[in-house]
């Protein structure tokens, strides 16, 4: 049996929009399980790139999978579907459109520091000017530069 | 069988058929007779309606023809009379215009000749009176303005100077604060575009940091 909170998806997605767009890939595969000229490899490609299937390969694997047994694959896919529906999603704001790099040191850090995956739903609003403004569950913080950089202002303005 | 009895029947019979014969054309010749007189009666009759009917017939064509002849002597009367009376008009009516034109003509000349004269009476009168109302009123005109120039400078100018400095005060304020929000807005992007990206990204990792100090995660 599975457990939830041992389900490491993370490598898949970052943000809740890629997390939407996975599940949808998902569920195309699942839907596809019974049919008589199923090929798991081939739908793998064909929703997730190469890249993404071998992930999904050592996913398998490590869960104990296997790839013949097509009942197992269903409640497999279940259990993902499941995972992702029950992810927190943490609202960051940025400063800046983050690319690949920044997505991925986020991602890294949320399973390291607060040992769990979560949906980043990100905004970018760039009068932040740097730093970023998260909210989660009705609390927030704000990092940002900006009301440094007001404070700073104020007091130059003033002399 | 005796002859005589015989005959004499015979005889009486011959002379009964004879009398008849007689008797018929007697009476023939007399209904003739009767058919000739009435048809001489009927002819004297139609001679007479004829001659009536010719009589009748004159008598229209005369009453006619003098109907007639009345009417175009009457018409003629007439269409004499009225040309008469056409011309007549003519003449009345061109009279009497050539005489409302002689009229009007000598009326509107004595009306402009009277007109010019008033107009030149008016005018020298004008001229006389006009020019010293003029140096009197030009003269009371240079006193009001003078005294005018006087109180503005006294009381009104120095009003109008400082609402223009305070004016020129406000639009240097707003000016300094436009410029302020410029330079705000230029120096945040300035600092956004000149932080490289790994300096983001660790502010990031710091904002996330101090986010897990205050238990946002929690």
């Amino acid at each position: 049996m599975i457990k939830m909170e041992d389900l490491d998806l993370s490598g898949f997605f970052t943000t809740n929009v890629e997390a939407a767009d996975f599940l949808t890939r998902i569920s195309a595969i699942s839907e596809d399980i019974y049919r008589t000229d199923f090929d798991l490899e081939k739908a793998l490609i064909e929703q997730l790139g190469i890249r993404k299937k071998d992930k999904f390969a050592i996913l398998l694997r490590d869960n104990k999978i296997s790839q013949g047994s097509n009942p197992a694959l269903k409640d497999f896919f279940d259990k993902i579907r499941e995972k992702i529906s029950s992810m927190p999603v943490i609202s960051l704001t940025l400063a800046f459109e983050p690319g690949e790099e920044t997505l991925k040191i986020l991602s890294d850090w949320f399973p390291l520091n607060i040992n769990r995956q979560v949906l980043l739903d990100i905004k970018v609003d760039i009068d932040l000017i740097a730093g970023a403004y998260i909210s989660f569950n009705g609390k927030y913080s704000d990092s940002s530069v900006r009301p440094i950089f007001d404070r700073t202002y104020k007091e130059i303005s003033a002399v | 069988m005796p002859i005589l009895p015989f005959q004499i029947v015979n005889l009486a019979a011959d002379l009964i058929i004879f009398f008849i014969a007689g008797y018929y054309f007697l009476n023939f010749a007399k209904r003739e007779k009767e058919l000739e007189e009435k048809e001489k009666q009927i002819r004297e009759k139609e001679g007479k309606i004829d001659i009536d009917y010719h009589q009748v017939v004159d008598n229209a064509l005369t009453k006619e023809k003098k109907i007639i002849e009345d009417a175009t002597a009457q018409a003629q009367t007439i269409i004499a009379k009225t040309e008469f009376v056409t011309q007549d008009s003519k003449e009345t009516i061109n009279r009497a215009l050539r005489q409302m034109s002689f009229d009007i003509q000598k009326e509107s000349n004595d009306i402009g000749r009277k007109f010019v004269g008033d107009y030149e009476i008016f005018l020298n009168k004008l001229s006389t009176t006009s020019l010293g109302e003029f140096q009197n009123t030009a003269k009371e005109f240079g006193v009001d303005l003078e005294k005018q120039i006087k109180e503005f400078r006294e009381t009104l100018l120095p009003n109008i100077e400082k609402e223009i400095e305070d004016y020129k005060l406000e639009r240097f304020k707003a000016m300094d604060k436009a410029v302020n929000v410029i330079i705000q807005k230029v120096s945040e992007k300035a600092l956004n575009k000149s932080i490289p990206p790994e300096d983001h990204n660790n502010l990031i990792i710091e904002s996330l940091e101090r986010a897990k100090k205050e238990g946002i995660f929690d």
